[in-house]
């Protein structure tokens, strides 16, 4: 199920950024540093995330998504058990 | 009775003395209205959607795609009622204000069209789209793609949302084998630059006024408001700074305008350009215009229309011909403070550092508060400190209010 959640945001940070080196990112590296995402890319990641996985992920709640990893964990926690 | 009039090669910056007409969005006998989308020119920067000053009908296209010509040349003639036929497009002559075109940008998720109709999507690739419209949306993704694999984006239908053009359309027609695009080498944009800059530091005498600014009321306000917004259309930071800067200029527009043959000219409207860095180097600078105008909503979506837009090429040749000034942003993971070159022809920039928690003064307390650097360098020979500081302080205020957030 993780594995899923890590390649489709993979596949959505691709589409956002596509010059960004996606494949070579570290699970634990800062995302936004790493791939030099500003903050249009990165709503635009969280706004693809909410429509492909249906998980919002707060202002409040930006430093716990800073790496992939995080994020990952992040977004499996926070998925709907059930689906509409 | 009718006059022709002309279309022509418009600058698209300080020091382009040439364009290269890419493809043709009309056709002889096409009824266009001021503000349409009638060609695509390549520059150094990128190719540019170019608009139309004059309302009638196409009555010759003189000059072939992949042409490039001197800025000034006439692309093409335009059959008009009643019209004084030597009506030159804004970016040569004092322009009036446009209006119509800017105000009703739809709020931009990631793919979104600028115009509101469909192209048909059953359509094969390379069909003629309706005089005026604008290249469709085009993911970052798929624009990267189009460049590795040559084909032209312009000449494909999209099949995604509202006719975007998707990666499975780019793969499509690579595999179809349309005519291949040149994109635009960073070399080229690097040249631009340089350009620009060697001539800021040779002609402009700067000056600079700082000053640090605190901004966590304005920013709580900010972010109390953003939770009953949906993601995409959170407002970020530079929003309030961009506002800011449209509203002191209302006050101070000595600060917006051009200067040129020793001569400065007040700006025809407020029209604040953004410096929007590409992730593999490079800066493209479009105005939004009339930035002081809408909500802080509006002015948001603009603002992240414009950025996508600029990442992936399809930027306007309004956006890039008039601009008052330019803001020019670390975002959210700079370094404190930016000393930003102005532009030329413009006679001023503001620069906007990293937010950050500092210690500062509150009462009769040091505590940790959100600051931010803002900056401005001016041309010496239109404004002194003084004044400069005058409108950076205004500047801070209207960007730190919370009533305004």
């Amino acid at each position: 199920m993780n594995l899923d959640v890590r390649r489709t945001i993979a596949a959505i940070i691709v589409e956002v950024a596509p010059d960004a080196d996606v494949d070579s990112l570290e699970g634990n590296e800062d995302l936004r540093d790493a791939l030099d995402i500003d903050s249009m890319d990165f709503i635009n990641i969280l706004s693809d995330i909410k429509k492909s996985l249906n998980v919002e992920v707060p202002e409040s709640d930006y430093s716990q998504v800073t790496t992939l990893d995080d994020l990952v964990t992040y977004i499996s926690a926070h998925t709907p058990t059930n689906t509409p | 009775m009718s006059t022709l009039g002309e279309f022509k090669m418009p600058s698209l910056g300080a020091d382009m003395d040439a364009g290269t007409l890419v493809e043709w969005m009309v056709g002889p006998g096409d009824a266009v209205k001021r503000g349409d989308i009638v060609a695509v020119v390549e520059t150094q920067k990128g190719a540019i959607d170019v608009e139309i000053y004059q309302t009638g009908v196409i009555d010759s296209l003189v000059v072939e795609p992949g042409t490039e010509v001197p800025v000034g040349t006439v692309l093409a003639t335009v059959r008009m009622e009643g019209e004084d036929a030597s009506a030159t497009t804004p970016s040569e002559a004092a322009p009036e204000p446009r209006t119509e075109h800017h105000t009703d940008l739809t709020p931009p998720p990631i793919v979104s069209p600028s115009t509101p109709t469909t192209p048909d999507a059953a359509a094969s690739a390379g069909s003629a789209r309706p005089p005026g419209q604008a290249r469709p949306r085009v993911s970052p993704r798929a624009q990267r793609l189009a460049s590795e694999l040559g084909v032209d984006v312009s000449q494909l239908t999209g099949t995604g949302p509202e006719g975007a053009i998707t990666a499975e359309d780019i793969q499509r027609a690579s595999q179809q084998g349309t005519r291949p695009a040149k994109p635009s080498p960073p070399a080229a944009m690097r040249d631009a630059i340089t350009a620009a800059m060697e001539r800021a530091n040779r002609e402009i005498p700067h000056y600079y006024v700082q000053h640090t600014v605190d901004v966590e009321e304005a920013l709580q306000r900010l972010e109390r408001d953003n939770r009953s917004r949906a993601v995409a259309e959170r407002i970020v930071p530079i929003a309030l700074f961009v506002r800011a800067v449209a509203r002191a200029l209302g006050e101070y527009p000595q600060f917006g305008g051009t200067y040129r043959d020793g001569r400065f000219t007040p700006a025809p409207g407020i029209h604040v350009a953004l410096a929007i860095a590409l992730r593999g180097g490079g800066l493209v600078n479009p105005a939004i215009h009339d930035a002081d105008q809408g909500t802080l909503e509006d002015l948001m979506a603009r603002i992240a229309d414009v950025s996508q837009r600029a990442k992936t090429s399809s930027l306007r040749a309004s956006e890039l011909s008039d601009a008052a000034i330019t803001v020019s942003s670390l975002g959210d993971r700079g370094v404190h403070s930016v000393l930003p070159i102005i532009h030329p022809p413009q006679v001023a920039i503001v620069g906007v550092g990293t937010i950050a928690p500092r210690p500062w003064v509150v009462g009769d307390r040091v505590e940790p508060r959100r600051l931010v650097d803002i900056s401005l360098g001016a041309d010496h020979r239109v404004t002194d400190g003084h004044l400069g500081a005058r409108f950076l302080q205004l500047i801070a205020r209207t960007a730190a209010d919370p009533d305004l957030a």
